[in-house]
């Protein structure tokens, strides 16, 4: 019997699904058609432009008829319930809609459709070959969406399935029940996680995936090339996309590194963490690549390169793909996923196109001799992965597969590229271009193979035994450890990418300086070192000056280098927009792109160096505080209340309090006034105290002042003692500003940290909470807490929060009235001293037996917030237990927080804007000489 | 030799160095018995938080010091003591992943990458590390 569910709306998953087919069927036509029309014949272009834009009015089907889900609160689709909620507000929808897997791939889907339908709007001779490339990508990735089973195996994950229907809540009790929508857990969706729940995650995304689609296009444009047998031809057209994909990349990598700066609290913008660095790794290869393409434009010198850079950038994106959401990265980042079952499916994707790509390079024979070798391994490899137990047999065809095809680069790079008989001259643009790409490329290339160490555990796994041999025979560790195959992340991670990418960055920057002065084909060196010897100067002068005179000179030489090859880069690249471009806009992409660039780097590095964690060293101002002042941590415990010496504050734990899901903390920085003693002032530093001899006013440390001002008093009297105060060497002033750090709460999600910042132009101060309390202790109607029990003998102690409380004595009661109690009672008198610093009070607390009864006699004492009451008394040992509560407010508020100063920082958000208007320039500029040539032709 | 055979060797020779120097650089992921078999050597060791112990943090006492235990993925259960302020929603952390060194019966961790349930979705989520 079928069962009639009660409430669901069946026809927007059934309609959304029928766009899912049909934008995979129509991409795959699509393909096709193009396919035969880059063959020549223009009917078949016709239906290849019919058939994409099917596609694209069914991938805007799919968007359409998801978000309709979400806005309509359609929690009976498992996408929905889980992505969104009725409290969530609207303007989050679309942060929701990409939030899962399912919908960032729609997005990615949506923006390759966009980009191609500007190709076929362009026209032109290259249209068929690059959209037949483009729609065979979206074919692969309309597959992802299907989920469909063969056998037991899912093909793609379908953002349509009703709950009911996933494969998680296969089998549970309730699919099978028709009212299962009125269930509570049905009433909301599971909604998004708090911490998306921003601006950044409504701009982040999109931005960032326009960028990972954007890298298509070069790409199937030098596919296009390769095909058609025009190694070069496809280079113009296809340089303004290189470029815009460098712009919209750059801009989406940069944004998620403010967001990480703005609302999480690692400290910082970039952690060199696998998900961002698979990120960064395409936009290094395509900002190579793109460089590359700009000098073979009209003649051809590193063709092979252009090519395979424009290439490898798409590719690594798809890498990127696979590393992210196939859950192989595991421990090793915060990002990593739970493997969602499609990780065949990614690596398939991927494979396709690096065998699709790697057998353009050869010609024909070679070509089909080599595809038909990849088919047979990866028929080979679908053999063993369906029929074997473990997947270690399927990792040899892989393998296998990869390093043919990087062999038959190299042969077809060795056989079939023209090499022209004349190499590049030394001082020519195109030789240092072309340097200049190759560190980029290597410094993508260290990135890329350490984030990979997952990946290569996974794929040393089949080879475990080979190594466990090479051990024993060799005795060397090296291999023992290459057996085992659980490499993990180097401990110091930032330190460690660090150490090699600042070098990449000196060669990098060093280049961007100088690399416009070069002339193509050849240079005069004397007229070269004069143009940049200007900027040279200034930039060397500047360097030194700041290494002078701030604790630069205390940095490693490759960060000094970093230092000045920034400046030099921005020095340079403004003299050369001034004086060779004249400011005409037009050309002036390039210059103010690499100036921003510079700036970037710049920026990051002062920021970063020069970063000083406030917190570590602050002391308690507390003037009543005899304890040691300085802390050598990191965080910092703030009482509510107390003032604390921070850098160049103070600061105070001023309150704490709750606004819907956040708890703010709020923390008032005030200015440090120069503090000053008079003679005669009393102070104590590291437990001597010594006395003022001349009125002065404080340095910054007070060994600097000790012997000129201070007198050490080894005895100090009577007077000394009462007046005797810390040390400063600054005092509070007027407050500067407040920050208000928060912990988002959230049941479900878990509570997250979040930072606030005080932006000034020259730095910004970010705090952030590591503890704060997030939930009030439970009080009774008094305010009392929780009462607890302990069992004292005389003279114990207890330790309250406010006072010490001894257990003086236990005495009898001769007059039984006095205290409460009748004739027949039995009765003793437990008296309690409580000591506190200023004073000490006694207290009588009762305690009765009537009948065998243990009478409750609670004793308040509220000007210590104290409430006791005996609960029994043990005759023969003389123990009393003794039940003591606790006011809400003696519990003093504490939070355990960190302060850092980013100085400068202000320098990489200005750098990243600069260089994306140059990128937009540059583009602008590259879409104008193309129409220019094109009309000159026709 | 050709500049470009030149380029090609380095770049090979550059990629080798790379490789080696991921592998070289590298920290181990390894159970609390391979840890405690090698006192003192820094390890990553992966595992899950035992819910038979509590989770003490005092800060008042020390702001920088929690302690507790953890069981490895091989079942051990541990004490371990991390030289950190008690990360948010430490109690709720599926998966931990310290990264410390043992000494004596106890595993002293210096820095911890937690992952918690249902925070990571299929798609976008930004988490910070644990610093």
């Amino acid at each position: 019997m079928d069962i009639v569910y009660q409430g669901e709306h069946v026809l927007p998953g059934q309609l959304g699904n029928f766009f899912i087919v049909l934008s995979f069927l129509a991409s795959g036509l699509a393909a096709y058609s193009y396919f035969k029309a880059s063959k020549g014949d223009l009917g078949w272009n016709k239906l290849g432009r019919i058939a994409f834009r099917t596609h694209s009015i069914a991938v805007l089907g799919i968007i359409g008829t998801l978000l309709y889900m979400l806005i309509n609160h359609l929690f009976e689709y498992e996408y929905v319930w889980k992505h969104s909620s009725h409290i969530m507000p609207l303007r989050y929808v679309f942060s929701a809609f990409w939030e899962g897997q399912e919908g960032s791939l729609i997005l990615w889907s949506f923006w390759h459709m966009v980009l191609a339908n500007v190709l076929i709007w362009k026209g032109g001779k290259w249209e068929a070959p690059v959209v037949s490339v483009v729609a065979l990508v979206q074919f692969f990735l309309g597959s992802m969406l299907l989920g469909v089973f063969i056998y037991n195996y899912q093909i793609g994950i379908n953002p349509f399935i009703l709950a009911r229907e996933s494969v998680e809540n296969f089998g549970l009790p309730w699919t099978n029940n028709p009212d299962y929508l009125s269930f509570p857990q049905f009433m909301d969706g599971r909604g998004m996680n708090p911490l998306l729940q921003n601006y950044w995650m409504t701009i982040h995304p999109p931005t960032l995936f326009l960028g990972f689609a954007s890298t298509l296009i070069p790409f199937a444009f030098a596919i296009a090339g390769l095909w058609k047998k025009d190694l070069q031809g496809w280079i113009k057209p296809a340089l303004p996309w290189a470029f815009f994909g460098v712009m919209i990349l750059g801009l989406g990598i940069l944004m998620g590194g403010a967001w990480a700066y703005e609302a999480l609290s690692f400290g910082g913008f970039w952690a060199w963490d696998p998900v961002e660095n698979s990120s960064l790794v395409p936009w290094l290869v395509l900002l190579g690549g793109a460089h590359l393409m700009l000098i073979n434009r009209n003649k051809t010198s590193s063709l092979f390169s252009a090519l395979l850079l424009i290439i490898l950038s798409f590719i690594l994106v798809l890498y990127s793909t696979f590393l992210t959401r196939s859950g192989v990265l595991g421990e090793t980042s915060v990002h990593s996923f739970v493997d969602s079952g499609i990780l065949p499916q990614l690596l398939v994707f991927l494979l396709f196109f690096v065998v699709l790509a790697a057998g353009l390079f050869l010609q024909k024979k070679m070509r089909f001799k080599f595809w038909i070798a990849q088919a047979a391994l990866f028929v080979l490899g679908v053999i063993l992965a369906v029929w074997s137990d473990s997947t270690s047999a399927v990792k040899i065809p892989i393998i296998l597969s990869v390093l043919i095809a990087g062999a038959s680069l190299i042969y077809a790079y060795r056989t079939h590229f023209p090499k022209s008989d004349k190499e590049e001259h030394l001082w020519s643009r195109e030789f240092w271009i072309f340097v200049g790409s190759l560190v980029l490329f290597l410094s993508s290339l260290q990135i890329i193979i350490w984030t990979s160490l997952p990946v290569t555990n996974l794929f040393l796994e089949p080879f475990s035994g080979l190594f466990t041999a090479l051990h024993e025979l060799s005795g060397i560790d090296f291999f023992r450890s290459l057996a085992d195959h659980n490499f993990a992340p180097p401990i110091e991670r930032v330190m460690e990418y660090n150490r090699w990418q600042i070098p990449f960055a000196v060669l990098t920057t060093l280049l961007v300086a100088v690399g416009q002065f070069f002339r193509y084909k050849q240079t005069e060196m004397k007229t070269f070192f004069k143009k940049i010897s200007f900027s040279f100067i200034v930039a060397a002068l500047l360097t030194l000056t700041i290494i002078f005179l701030t604790p630069f000179s205390k940095e490693s030489v490759a960060v000094n280098f970093l230092l000045f090859t920034t400046i030099f880069a921005v020095i340079a690249n403004t003299d050369y927009l001034v004086r060779i471009t004249k400011g005409k806009m037009d050309t002036a992409g390039s210059s103010i792109a690499h100036i921003g660039f510079a700036l970037l780097l710049l920026g990051a590095l002062i920021s970063t160096s020069q970063s000083d964690k406030i917190s570590r060293n602050s002391s308690i101002y507390d003037v009543k505080s005899l304890s040691e002042d300085l802390n050598n941590e990191e965080d910092i415990v703030m009482f509510k209340g107390d003032t604390l010496q921070m850098g160049s504050y103070f600061a105070v734990f001023s309150d704490r309090f709750r606004e819907g899901i956040n708890m703010h903390f709020k923390i008032d920085y005030l200015e440090n006034n120069p503090n000053s003693y008079e003679v005669g002032d009393v102070i104590f530093q590291k437990d001597m105290v010594f006395q003022c001899t001349e009125p002065h006013q404080a340095s910054a440390n007070f060994i600097d002042d000790m012997d000129k001002f201070w007198q050490f008093v080894p005895f100090p009297n009577e007077r000394q003692s009462q007046v005797i105060e810390k040390w400063n060497s600054g005092k509070p002033g007027k407050l500067a500003f407040s920050l208000e750090p928060l912990v988002q709460l959230n049941e479900r999600m878990g509570n997250t940290p979040e930072p606030d910042t005080r932006h000034y132009i020259h730095k910004d101060i970010y705090t952030h909470i590591k503890w704060g309390r997030t939930e009030e202790a439970p009080v009774d109607a008094d305010g009392f807490l929780e009462p607890f029990s302990k069992e004292l003998a005389k003279g114990d102690t207890l330790i309250g929060y406010k006072a010490k409380i001894i257990v003086d004595s236990i005495l009898p009661i001769p007059d039984l009235n006095r205290y409460g109690l009748v004739d027949g009672d039995i009765g003793a008198r437990i008296v309690l001293r409580l000591e506190e610093t200023e004073r000490d009070t006694s207290v009588n607390v009762i305690f009765g037996l009537r009948e065998s009864d243990i009478l409750e006699i609670p004793v308040t004492i509220e000007s210590y917030g104290l409430q006791f009451m005996i609960e029994s008394i043990d005759p023969t040992t003389g123990k009393i237990k003794i039940s003591t509560s606790e006011h809400g407010e003696n519990q003093r508020d504490f939070i355990v927080m960190q302060a850092i100063s980013f100085p400068f920082i202000n320098v990489l958000w200005i750098g990243c804007i600069i260089m994306v208007l140059g990128s937009l320039l540059a583009v602008r500029h590259r879409i104008r000489v193309n129409k220019i040539e094109l009309k000159k032709v026709s | 030799m050709k500049k470009s055979h030149i380029i090609g060797i380095i770049i090979i020779a550059v990629c080798m160095g790379f490789i080696l120097s991921s592998l070289f650089e590298a920290s181990t992921y390894a159970d609390f018995k391979e840890a405690f078999d090698h006192a003192g050597k820094e390890y990553h060791v992966v595992g899950s938080l035992d819910k038979d112990f509590d989770i003490v943090y005092n800060p008042e006492t020390d702001h920088a010091l929690t302690v507790f235990h953890m069981i490895d993925e091989k079942g051990e259960s541990k004490k371990v003591k991390l030289f950190k302020a008690k990360p948010q929603d430490f109690e709720k952390s599926e998966t931990i992943v310290l990264i410390g060194s043992a000494v004596g019966d106890e595993f002293h961790a210096e820095d911890i990458l937690m992952k918690c349930p249902s925070k990571y979705e299929e798609g976008q989520s930004m988490e910070a590390l644990v610093k």
